[in-house]
């Protein structure tokens, strides 16, 4: 068993989050200023458009006043617990109906992407795909591309073959190498 | 992240990178496999790295929205609140404070119809065959003792910020009570004939896009007169509406609104 994450040096989100689940909306405002950055940041990559994410981001942080007594420092972080959270409702959303348009406009941006690597009219802003890049960038260019679509892009593991034109399990390999590259990455061994 | 022939099931649940049906059968799963457990976590630990370089401060103005809201906002007991680390392995009931904390102690939902509350055991088994089709609901249900779904109504027809629909038809009067804090609501059905043989009720979250969202099975036989927490949240949901679906459920309306309760205006 490798040692959780509670077991690191510090969480300061976690911490927050337990004295939201106590009730303190003083600490909920401080948990906001922290870290709605990250939760706005993460909901506008995945739904794509300012107005969406800001009404995800306040769900969000609802969700996470309502319910922070589910937060348990023993399985994991609590900024890990949020963007779960986040991402979870963000894909949710992603899936609905309206976004079936926005995912082909997603989906030719990344096939333009890949043949020109230059200018796109697409929804995502290309500051943000380069920064994202540049986190991802220690993965070859078929695991990042993988598990961009899969998490930034809300597909599921059978759409992602399908996109690519790849065998469902290829798929699975390339996301779950580049996973454990990025967890290598991330710590190191821990 | 090696070694198990579920890993991949593990990892792509925690990417969110699964169907509905998968994520029930992976929640599922991890109830009872604690190496599958470990590797989500750290899967959404490393996750956490892939938002890094995306910040955004949201607007002014949503902080205020928030914190406006929040103080108006009951806070769930752990036990009800939704499993979002993973299914707990074992009862989280040893938290200090939990047992001030918690939700009012079970009472039946009050039926207007004598007998009517033995027949809710059977309401939560359909319930949670149907969260398998459920359209981007969280699968809370599957694993909710009935009585804690009977307190959870109860607490929404008690909300501070409850508020009430009512729309009447020729074939029935359907009340839906809404508590947008909770993000619950819960369904009374009267007069609603029973469903034909082979068939069963089933309630949906209309959405202004056109979207569906499965909110769960009327109770069989017994569909009206009875108070019904309905599954998934109603946030941003513009109306409740009824189909009459082969039994069992549909992930998605195959004939027309049986009634529709809008819930604006």
């Amino acid at each position: 068993m490798s040692p959780r994450a509670a077991d690191r040096a510090e969480d300061p989100v976690g911490a927050l989050l337990t004295q939201v689940a106590a009730g303190d909306d003083e600490a909920f405002a401080r948990l906001y200023d922290e870290v709605a950055h990250r939760v706005h940041g993460l909901a506008t990559r995945v739904v794509g458009t300012r107005a969406h994410a800001e009404e995800l981001t306040q769900e969000v942080f609802l969700q996470v006043w309502r319910e922070a007594k589910s937060f348990d420092p023993a399985r994991g972080s609590g900024i890990s617990w949020l963007l779960t959270i986040t991402h979870r409702r963000a894909v949710d959303r992603v899936r609905s109906e309206v976004a079936q348009s926005r995912r082909q406009v997603v989906y030719e941006y990344q096939m333009s992407a890949r043949e020109t690597d230059s200018t796109s009219e697409d929804v995502v802003d290309r500051d943000e795909a380069r920064t994202v890049h540049e986190t991802l960038a220690c993965l070859t260019p078929v695991q990042r591309e993988a598990i961009e679509l899969a998490y930034l892009h809300g597909l599921t593991y059978q759409e992602v073959s399908e996109r690519l034109e790849i065998p469902l399990g290829t798929a699975k390999t390339r996301i779950r190498d580049g996973m454990l590259t990025m967890r290598r990455l991330m710590g190191g061994p821990r | 992240m090696t070694e198990c022939q579920h890993d991949d099931r593990a990892v792509a649940y925690a990417l969110d990178a699964v169907d509905d049906h998968e994520r029930a059968e992976s929640e599922t799963h991890l109830l009872t496999c604690p190496r599958c457990q470990e590797v989500v976590e750290e899967v959404r630990e490393t996750a956490v790295l892939m938002s890094e370089g995306l910040e955004i401060a949201p607007p002014p103005w949503l902080r205020d929205s928030l914190m406006a809201q929040v103080r108006a906002t009951p806070q769930l007991d752990a036990t009800t609140a939704t499993p979002l680390n993973a299914p707990a392995a074992e009862p989280a009931d040893d938290a200090p404070g939990t047992a001030e904390d918690n939700v009012a102690a079970p009472t039946p939902l009050r039926s207007r119809r004598a007998g009517g509350g033995g027949r809710r055991s059977g309401w939560v088994i359909g319930l949670a065959a149907a969260a398998a089709v459920t359209v981007g609901a969280v699968a809370v249900t599957s694993w909710w003792p009935q009585d804690e779904a009977a307190s959870v109504a109860q607490q929404v027809l008690e909300a501070e910020d409850a508020v009430r629909h009512t729309e009447s038809t020729e074939q029935a009067t359907v009340v839906v009570v809404e508590s947008p804090s909770m993000r619950r609501s819960v369904l009374l059905a009267e007069e609603l004939p029973g469903a034909p043989e082979g068939h069963d009720y089933q309630v949906w979250f209309v959405h202004e896009d056109g979207r569906r969202v499965s909110a769960g099975l009327l109770p069989r036989d017994d569909a009206t007169g009875q108070e019904v927490l309905l599954e998934g949240d109603p946030t941003g949901a513009v109306a409740v509406g009824i189909t009459l679906e082969p039994a069992g459920g549909s992930p998605e309306p195959t004939t027309e609104l049986v009634v529709a309760v809008p819930l604006e205006g």
